[in-house]
């Protein structure tokens, strides 16, 4: 009797576990096609809600919020809800930092989508990034440049772990000493573009050494110009003591002549003018879908080999509003491409998210497999046991199947930039290819930035504008 | 047996003498070392900016590794009242030592009413 | 006898909520914590201001206080910091000083500046006020110098993967006659976290 109360209270917490897991998946859909609809109030207001409950998706919840909040042109509600969703980042990788090797593994027992969401790279810098947008819309300069440092900062963790990979996988490497790795995984750490690093190399590695710098300084598959471009047209518009952000940005960009311009502008020291820097934030990053996987496996009571089916996330790009945009009959040039930065970062993830859920499955079957042969030696109550087994079996297999779909779906696919002087009218016209036209009247004198969020073909198109003008009386040390 | 006492007290006190500024506190009685071992106040100096005293203490380290130390200057006016007891001129300062090394430490008055100071010295955590 | 235990089992829960929060000792609080925080800017207030009162090139004496505006200082942090809780703490060493006054007119950051002035000053020639009481032309001054300047972080990546911290809070006094800097000082705190820790 013990043992049967034991399964039947243990299948309900497998229950409700299963049903989060499954409902953040219907949620996700349904949010997708109101973006997509351009239904944002009713988006916002669900994800808000979301975001004001204490679960494993709080966190996740408050990223979408905000983000929802910035794309409905309401800075103050994406402040609030992205700073509660950078709050609870921060609290997860301080519990982290304290947890044992317990608690580890027994993360391995449950789900993916059941613990907590751990945002990083891409995610955390974007969340930076639309946070200094809203500080800006709000004037808030000084907020705006913390927010900037912050998105530089998550960049530049980025970039070292994604260098501490690259150096851990790439066969080549090994051919080098112990010093000549450590010097790579510095060079590639630098916050330096590629020419920089290029002129140290010879002193410090061998030839395979230097192919491999070469190799990794094209930062593609991770270095985000448009957090960069940002960064660096602020400070320059602001007077900020120069730091290498423009030259980051030409570095992840060298296609882009507009961020190349501002990159040589910058560095020969010409204070900008009545610039206009336009940023259009088109589509919708890919989201993640869940995909059945089989592997084949050893019965454990010698019953021969079988399959073991789960799902596992994959990632789903999405159609783009528009594939070409114009402004004041300018083309915008193509600054980011957040889809190749999205399949990086799950590129980098896959390999961890099929282990935990290999041995998942393989824990749960062998405790199956267990648990059905013990039931079958127990003489007394053993059909009931049985079909209680059963039950709690197929709930502990949805909980533990349910691929993790949670994902930062509500960035951009593309980042399309223009940089123009300052029309006479303060009238800026923004066209997009399949035709659709939007007037923008900027109203004080000096720099202006402008941010345009279209994320679908039929959806809403917000407009934002910062006025980047440098203070009366501002002094630089 | 007097002599013998009398021959002890006074090597029990050389021998303190010769200790210094070690354990207890300093002999300038302006300065509190608060449970602060192997660090000695050799000088305590006063001065002027203005109309405003200053005041400089010479700290020595007597340890064979790094100290840190939290002090905090208390003014007092010519009637022993504290001046601007939380003003910043009064607030908690951080001083490292480097193993036998000799640091000056000054700061001034917050107004001219001030006469005389106090010096708290304890080891930082 | 049950209602008695699930009171005091109420109770106990109640109270182990209360002691989730407490009062810091400050003066003899030890705690570390990433960001720039009222130890630092305690410590930061203490040094600066006592390097810009023995600043013998400023000139100031009790007889001809020297008066200062507070510019604007820069946040180029990762800390939502304001900047002004720290030029509080040096106005208020000033202000104690007898050789040193504070400009409420001149001010980089809007709390710095007080409006009462320019409202007391609205009212000339409004027959409802009492022309004794008004306040005369002419007598308002302007700063002899002026300070302002930055904080800055750097994040530096250690060996061991976790990050160091270093704050630096530099300052400028600017004698406005010539455009000459008088006095400059700065002040640094290093703080380290561990691998994988946010740094603010």
């Amino acid at each position: 009797m013990n043992r049967m109360r034991g399964l039947l209270l243990g299948g309900i917490a497998l229950l409700s576990a299963a049903s989060g897991c499954l409902s953040v998946a219907g949620r996700l859909d349904e949010q997708a096609e109101q973006v997509t609809h351009g239904v944002l109030e009713k988006a916002y207001n669900r994800a808000a809600a979301l975001a004001e409950e204490d679960s494993a998706d709080t966190g996740f919840w408050q990223a979408e919020a905000g983000t929802l909040a910035l794309m409905r042109g309401k800075p103050k509600d994406a402040i609030h809800f992205l700073g509660l969703a950078d709050e609870s980042f921060n609290d997860l990788a301080r519990r982290r930092y304290g947890a044992s090797v317990v608690d580890t593994t027994a993360a391995l027992a449950v789900n993916d989508c059941t613990m907590p969401y751990a945002a990083e790279g891409l995610d955390r810098v974007f969340t930076h990034i639309y946070r200094a947008l809203a500080y800006g819309v709000s004037n808030d300069m000084e907020a705006m440049r913390v927010e900037l440092n912050r998105a530089r900062q998550r960049q530049i963790e980025w970039f070292g772990q994604c260098s501490e990979d690259i150096v851990k996988q790439e066969d080549a490497l090994k051919q080098l000493s112990k010093k000549e790795r450590q010097a790579v995984r510095q060079a590639v750490n630098q916050q330096t573009a590629p020419t920089p690093l290029a002129a140290g190399i010879a002193e410090t590695v061998s030839a395979e050494g230097a192919e491999a710098i070469q190799a990794f300084s094209t930062l593609r598959g991770f270095g985000n110009p448009y957090a960069a471009h940002l960064t660096g047209v602020f400070r320059w518009c602001m007077g900020d003591a120069p730091r290498n952000d423009l030259a980051m940005a030409a570095a992840l960009a060298p296609t882009c002549s507009a961020v190349q311009a501002d990159a040589l502008a910058s560095a020969a020291g010409r204070v900008p003018q009545k610039r206009v820097w336009v940023y259009i934030e088109d589509g919708l990053a890919p989201r993640r879908t869940e995909h059945p996987f089989t592997i084949p496996y050893p019965s454990l009571t010698g019953n021969g080999f079988g399959t073991l089916t789960f799902n596992v996330p994959k990632l789903e790009p999405r159609a783009a509003a528009a594939t070409s945009y114009t402004v004041n009959h300018m083309p915008c040039e193509q600054l980011t491409d957040v889809d190749a930065l999205a399949q990086d970062q799950f590129d980098r993830a896959w390999p961890g998210i099929l282990t935990r859920q290999v041995t998942r499955t393989i824990l749960r079957v062998a405790m199956q497999e267990g648990t059905q042969a013990a039931v079958k030696t127990h003489r007394d109550g053993g059909e009931a046991a049985a079909l209680l087994i059963s039950a709690a079996w197929i709930v502990y297999n949805a909980a533990t199947n349910a691929a993790d779909v949670r994902c930062a779906d509500l960035l951009p696919k593309k980042v399309w930039l223009a940089a123009l002087s300052r029309p006479a009218d303060g009238t800026l016209q923004v066209r997009s290819a399949d035709g659709q036209e939007i007037r923008i009247q900027l109203h004080p004198q000096g720099n202006a930035l402008v941010w345009v969020r279209r994320a679908a073909a039929t959806g809403q198109i917000t407009v934002l504008t910062v006025d980047l003008e440098r203070p009366a009386g501002y002094t630089t040390i | 047996m007097t002599w013998i006492k009398g021959y002890g007290i006074a090597v029990c006190a050389g021998a303190l003498a010769l200790m210094g500024c070690r354990t207890v506190q300093c002999w300038d009685n302006r300065v509190t070392l608060a449970n602060v071992s192997d660090v000695a106040v050799e000088q305590v100096s006063t001065g002027h900016v203005g109309q405003s005293i200053t005041a400089q203490i010479r700290l020595r380290s007597l340890r064979s590794s790094p100290v840190q130390l939290r002090l905090r200057f208390s003014w007092l006016d010519g009637a022993g009242q504290a001046v601007a007891a939380e003003a910043p001129t009064s607030a908690w300062r951080r001083v490292s030592l480097a193993p036998q090394e000799v640091r000056f430490v000054d700061a001034v008055a917050p107004d001219a009413s001030c006469a005389s100071f106090m010096v708290y010295i304890q080891e930082a955590d | 006898m049950y209602l008695r235990v699930a009171t005091v089992g109420l109770s106990l829960l109640l109270c182990w909520g209360c002691a989730s929060t407490e009062r810091v000792d400050v003066h003899n609080d030890t705690e570390t914590t990433v960001s720039f925080d009222i130890h630092d800017i305690e410590a930061a207030a203490a040094m600066l201001s006592q390097s810009l009162l023995q600043a013998r090139r400023i000139g100031a004496t009790s007889e001809k206080p020297v008066l200062v505006a507070f510019g604007h200082v820069t946040n180029d942090t990762c800390q939502l910091f304001d900047t002004d809780v720290l030029l509080r703490r040096l106005e208020e060493a000033l202000v104690t000083s007898d050789r040193f006054e504070v400009s409420a007119v001149f001010a980089g950051r809007a709390s710095g500046r007080d409006d009462q002035i320019s409202a007391a000053r609205s009212v000339r020639g409004n027959a409802a006020f009492d022309a004794a009481s008004i306040q005369q032309q002419g007598q308002l001054r302007v700063p002899d110098i002026s300070i302002s300047g930055k904080l800055t972080q750097r994040n530096v990546r250690r060996d061991n993967g976790g990050t160091r911290i270093e704050y630096f809070v530099t300052l400028k006094a600017t004698r406005l006659a010539d455009g000459v800097v008088v006095w400059q000082r700065s002040f640094q705190t290093v703080k380290a976290v561990a691998a994988g820790m946010p740094v603010w």
